[in-house]
């Protein structure tokens, strides 16, 4: 390896010199590798845009785009003064939020133990289990957790038992429990695949700097410090910006499955509420207009994110 | 391979603590996340009619096949089984590749669209022009009713694209300019060099695209669902799901004669959901150790010779 | 090295691979185009139908299928629903993608994206049987326009049949240990299953559920919903309808009705009667209590408790299934449990502009809307799939209803399809039932001798005549399949919302005053909604419908 290195070093003396026609030969290359994908992403992902026409128009199913009542803003505005909309608003924000905390300890904090393990057959059969429940469907995933938290299931058994309450509890029934709820499943059934691409990215840290660490007598947590978690801050920074951008996306499915009546005030979501009152109602136009609503967030977060850690002097986006 | 195998014979107190807290943690987890595998499968093995009645068990009560079976009763599945393994084999090599290739591009600094091209693909992760234009995009493009509607519209995905990228660009800068001067070109670069050295990332994301592809049913529905011969296992599972759904809700057709006699020879959908889980997971598990050497072990750049 | 040849090994297999996969796709479509150089299939006309309900594939050949493409020179292609009905229909009329036939719900739409033709010319050039079975209902088949696109699966002909779906349940060996009681209101139900409770507290070692309620989800109409049919009123919707008058009640809000019913769950809640997880658990779980036989009574449709009564069936716990009751809250009240025998409108099966040759395709539906066709359908094949008796009664004999207890088997023999085409419901001119399953004696044959016990107790042979017929005056019925304007449409959302909050809470309540503070801030919102406006159009419709029809 050193020596490699050494070798790219004096290569690099040698480049210094500024040649224009290769810069723009080596332009082409890249040119040539990269601009049809380019098409292929205005063609498959921006075409499909005039679509969003719909949001300003009473579109009818099987009529000719442009030749729909066209409504304005009439759509936006009927979401906007709908009187659920700020409730469904605080709860998806609430959620995403949760979600994004704790998804990111978790799944981080997984990928540094599984480093720090010694057996690797240990090591591999943890980490194959663990993504295990990402392959569940939210129904069969929705059904366990319900009977884990019901009356006599595992949970109120286990708390009663170790004298932590004293009457089994209703966890579903409880408003201001189902956003940990939602949090806490969402960990469990991500937390191992959460943490593969965290995992993949520590491989690309040098060995060589544990081992001198070692040598200088650092211990297991100054490691992590020191060399683990700087190795993969990268990646983190760039996965954390895209997830800001989707703070809106909390998912309907989960919510859907775990809600109960006693905390449907806690548990709509943005996309519940579009679901029922627009996609079930074949009422195009108003879904089309909140899913504009939710872009427009989006990009201005990420837009935002992105400068922060720019400032920040971090990895970022663009 | 590992960090932290090679070192002192001896171990401190601290560094025994901390393994053993490790394992404790992990072995929680371990059962945390093996209760509901096995409990599926255990459903997946069990009668219908006594799943019913209490569905929290890690051992089938009443063991049947009749789950599986009913999935497997007509010969349809077994070729659109094949027609899975061919759209995620293809589907993902496709994919990786050109991901990587694009990344390789947007990774190098001195690119002059680097930043406009992240830009779009970045972008396309937080809209869509919605199903029916999307639809009509196949459609006009002659995608519709073909096999190739399953490799062409999920190609590249921006979130893959920029994960390659951010690694791509972790790579030592000198391994790109040494061969430049040694005249190779961009393609043989990324070609000789950066793929050979991006592999834990390629396992990455080519398992997230095989995932993604193998579990898709949607676009089957939306462009093959007419087309028996191009049909997909998840969708062909799908079917016997709603299916038994149906069955349980009751139209007159499946209204049987009311006999004396038990009916074990009925699924519910819950234990259909259970054997479709079982079906649908197994090939990923078969094939994940392949992929999982290359994450888990690692490699180390000072590996690889140019 | 490795990784190269690696590499390029799995470059090569992926290109051997595309090759085999875009030979198979274009011989597909090769071999759909060129479908008549197999078997003597050129004299046979194909058509697609694309069938909106979910199922399994219909194999290529059953035995009846096979039977009525001889004796029709037809063939027909299906196609069955998979994933989301709307979706579905998007696409298709966005694409326009019609098959050549469709059996769905979403005629409306189709109509309204000119995709279907005028089946009334054809059914009278080409359709005696359908002219016959369905002449009778001639205005009602219309549409808006004044022309028929649909049919729905089966016309009332002969005698209606009665069947049980919405009723309030109670567990049988609860009215064996009452002694087979006459129970007529809602108070003497609560009292029965008090009496019960008291003396059992327990069922196999678990707590004995005296009343249970369905509240996941949609499904939550078990709950806001049941106090219609206390009210004396039919299976229709959050209006009761007074046919005669013309007018239509908003009980939702009413306290002679809505609130009566619901004070009297908190008191049962109070009195730990009702199950304390009722509003916190999912569908599965209900299903699974009502398995587990400590359950003694609830409101509920029969089918969305099936699951459970096999489940009970299979474990040996035939005594702790449940029979259905007609309640009131007062014996002043008439009940009206049975639904009119009727017909979705505008539902069904229809042709589409993309058939290319409709004649033929009426003609194929006459033939099996005809007598022959509709036994074939229905019974199969006499001596094989059923039995006639000396007297001409139909019957399947019990090797006959083993072989159809297996689902198997009815997939090879009909492809669970052929329901899908116009016909009859009710009787023939013979007495015998069209439908297989509505068959007297075959309903009779499901009832073990608890049931036989049970019914001789209250003196009647079967359990649909312990219920008064369905109230004939009510033609427009069912209220809920009124097609209503987006913004009513929009209501009835607004108000399933409100109602899947509200009333939990309100049962719950810890004290009568906190129920009465529910009560009043339900109102409140609800009286937020244009219930007026939701009302004038169903008033309009209903006139509509009792005159016209």
């Amino acid at each position: 390896m050193s020596v490699t290195v050494e070798r790219v070093k004096e290569h690099a003396k040698i480049k210094k010199r500024p040649r224009k026609w290769s810069k723009l030969r080596s332009q082409k290359a890249l040119m040539v590798m990269s601009i049809p994908f380019l098409v292929y992403v205005i063609i498959f992902a921006y075409v499909p845009l005039y679509g969003w026409m719909m949001a300003f128009q009473n579109y009818k199913l099987g009529s000719v785009m442009l030749e729909n009542e066209w409504v304005g803003l009439a759509n936006f505005k009927e979401l906007f003064q709908d009187e659920n909309f700020i409730r469904v608003i605080r709860n998806t924000l609430a959620m995403s939020f949760i979600n994004l905390v704790f998804g990111f300890v978790s799944s981080i904090g997984l990928a540094l133990m599984l480093n720090e393990v010694r057996k690797v057959m240990f090591k591999r059969v943890v980490q194959t289990v663990s993504y295990l429940p990402h392959f569940l469907s939210w129904v069969v995933a929705a059904n366990l957790i319900m009977n884990v938290l019901s009356i006599d299931g595992a949970v109120n058994k286990l708390l009663v038992s170790l004298h932590i309450i004293k009457e089994p509890i209703m966890w579903l029934s409880e408003q201001h429990y189902f956003w940990w709820i939602i949090g806490a499943s969402n960990v469990w059934k991500e937390i191992g695949w959460s943490a593969i691409i965290y995992l993949a990215a520590m491989t690309t840290i040098d060995p060589s700097l544990y081992e001198a660490a070692s040598i200088d007598g650092a211990g297991r947590f100054r490691k992590i410090r020191h060399i683990t978690l700087p190795g993969i801050r990268g990646i983190i920074v760039i996965l954390l910006i895209m997830n800001i951008g989707h703070i809106l996306d909390a998912g309907f499915e989960q919510q859907y499955l775990l809600q109960t009546p006693m905390v449907v005030d806690y548990s709509e979501t943005i996309d519940i509420f579009v679901l029922k009152y627009g996609i079930n109602l074949s009422r195009f136009s108003f879904a089309t207009a909140a899913g504009i609503f939710k872009t427009v967030i989006s990009v201005v977060l990420l837009l935002a994110a992105n400068r922060m850690a720019k400032r920040m002097g971090q990895e970022r986006l663009f | 391979m590992t960090t932290t195998t090679f070192g002192r014979p001896k171990r401190s107190a601290a560094d025994l603590l901390f393994d053993i807290c490790n394992t404790v943690f992990l072995l929680v987890l371990l059962v945390l996340t093996l209760y509901p595998v096995l409990n599926t499968l255990a459903v997946s093995f069990n009668q219908a009619q006594d799943t019913v009645r209490d569905s929290t068990f890690l051992w089938p009560r009443e063991f049947t096949t009749l789950n599986y079976s009913t999935l497997f009763q007509d010969g349809l599945i077994y070729h659109a089984f094949f027609i899975s393994v061919a759209r995620t084999l293809l589907g993902t090599v496709s994919s990786v590749f050109c991901t990587a290739m694009l990344a390789y591009t947007l990774s190098r600094k001195e690119y002059v669209l680097r930043g406009p091209i992240s830009f779009i693909f970045i972008f396309t992760m937080y809209f869509s022009g919605g199903l029916i234009p999307t639809y009509m995009l196949i459609k006009n493009l002659h995608l519709y009713g073909t096999f190739w509607v399953y490799v062409i519209p999920g190609l590249i995905g921006a979130f893959n694209l920029i994960v390659m990228r951010s690694f791509m660009e972790g790579l030592p800068e000198s391994l790109v300019e040494s061969a430049q001067i040694d005249g190779a070109t961009h393609f043989s670069i990324f070609l000789r060099i950066i793929l050979p050295l991006s592999l834990p990332v390629i396992a990455t994301i080519a398992l997230f695209v095989a995932v993604g592809q193998w579990n898709s049913w949607f676009d089957t529905f939306l462009y093959n669902s007419s087309n028996i011969n191009l049909s997909t296992l998840q969708y062909e599972l799908m079917k016997k799901l709603q299916s038994a759904n149906m069955s349980v809700g009751g139209t007159a057709e499946s209204a049987f004669a009311s006999s004396k006699n038990i009916q074990a020879n009925i699924v519910t959908p819950a234990s259909i959901r259970a054997a479709i889980t079982v079906v649908a997971t197994v090939p990923i598990i078969v094939v994940y150790p392949f992929l999982q050497k290359y994450f888990v072990t690692g490699l180390t750049l000072g590996g690889v010779k140019e | 090295m490795s990784k190269k040849t690696a590499l390029t090994w799995i470059a090569g297999a992926t290109l051997a691979l595309s090759m085999i996969v875009g030979g198979c796709s274009t011989e597909s479509t090769n071999t759909a185009a060129g479908a008549s150089k197999n078997n003597s299939a050129e004299e046979l006309t194909t058509f697609s139908y694309f069938v909106f309900d979910p199922g399994d594939n219909v194999p290529e050949h059953t035995k009846i299928g096979d039977m009525i493409e001889q004796k029709t020179g037809v063939k027909i292609k299906y196609e069955r629903l998979v994933g989301e009905k709307e979706q579905k229909v998007g696409v298709m009329i966005a694409g326009g993608d019609y098959p050549d036939l469709i059996n769905t719900d979403q005629t409306v739409k189709f109509e309204d994206a000119n995709a279907l033709i005028p089946l009334e010319d054809l059914i009278e050039q080409h359709a005696p049987n359908i002219k016959r079975i369905y002449g009778p209902y001639w205005e009602r088949l219309k549409a808006a326009d004044g022309h028929i696109y649909a049919l729905p699966q089966v016309a009332p002909t002969g005698t209606p049949i009665k069947g049980i779906s919405a009723a309030f349940w109670i567990q049988k060996e609860v009215l064996k240990d009452a002694g087979y009681p006459k129970i007529t209101t809602f108070d003497q139900y609560v009292d029965v299953l008090r009496a019960y409770y008291k003396k059992y507290p327990q069922i196999d070692g678990a707590d004995t559920i005296p009343f249970e309620i369905l509240t996941y989800d949609n499904r939550n109409f078990t709950l806001t919903t049941a106090m219609q049919f206390l009210a004396g009123g039919p299976n229709d919707s959050r209006a009761i309808v007074d046919p005669v008058a013309n007018k239509l009640a908003f009980y939702q809000t009413d306290e002679n009705v809505t609130k009566r019913y619901y004070a009297k769950l908190h008191e049962m809640y109070r009195e730990g009667m009702i199950d304390k997880e009722a509003f916190v658990m999912n569908y599965e779980q209900y299903l699974a209590k009502l398995s587990s036989g400590r359950v003694l009574g609830m409101f509920d449709q029969k089918w969305q408790f099936q699951t459970a009564l096999d489940s009970l069936k299979q474990q040996g716990k035939a005594n702790r299934m449940f029979v259905p009751l007609q309640l009131t809250f007062d014996d002043s009240i008439q009940p009206d449990y049975l639904d009119v025998p009727s017909m979705n409108y505008n539902m069904g099966f229809s042709i589409t502009i993309n058939a290319k040759d409709p004649v033929a395709a009426i003609k194929y539906a006459d033939y099996m809307a005809s007598e022959e066709g509709q036994l074939l359908r229905n019974w199969g094949v006499a001596g094989e799939d059923y039995t006639v008796s000396d007297t001409g009664r139909f019957y399947r004999n019990q090797e006959q209803r083993d072989f159809f207890a297996d689902p198997k088997n009815g997939l090879k023999t009909t492809g669970n399809i052929l329901w899908y085409w116009p016909g009859s419901s009710g009787t023939m001119a013979d007495g015998n039932s069209y439908q297989q399953y509505q068959q007297p004696e075959e309903i009779a044959a499901g009832y073990d001798e608890m049931d036989l016990e049970l019914l001789k107790a209250y003196g009647v042979t079967t359990y649909e005549e312990l219920f008064d017929g369905p109230n004939l005056d009510r033609k427009y019925f069912p209220l809920w399949s009124i097609e209503l304007t987006e913004k009513n449409k929009v209501f009835n959302q607004k108000l399933n919302d409100i109602n899947k909050k509200y009333p939990p809470q309100m049962v719950v309540a810890k004290n009568a005053d906190d129920f009465e503070k529910y009560w009043n801030e339900y109102v409140a919102t609800v009286e937020k909604l244009d219930i007026q406006g939701w009302l004038d159009e169903l008033t309009t419709k209903v006139k509509d419908r009792q005159e016209n029809w």
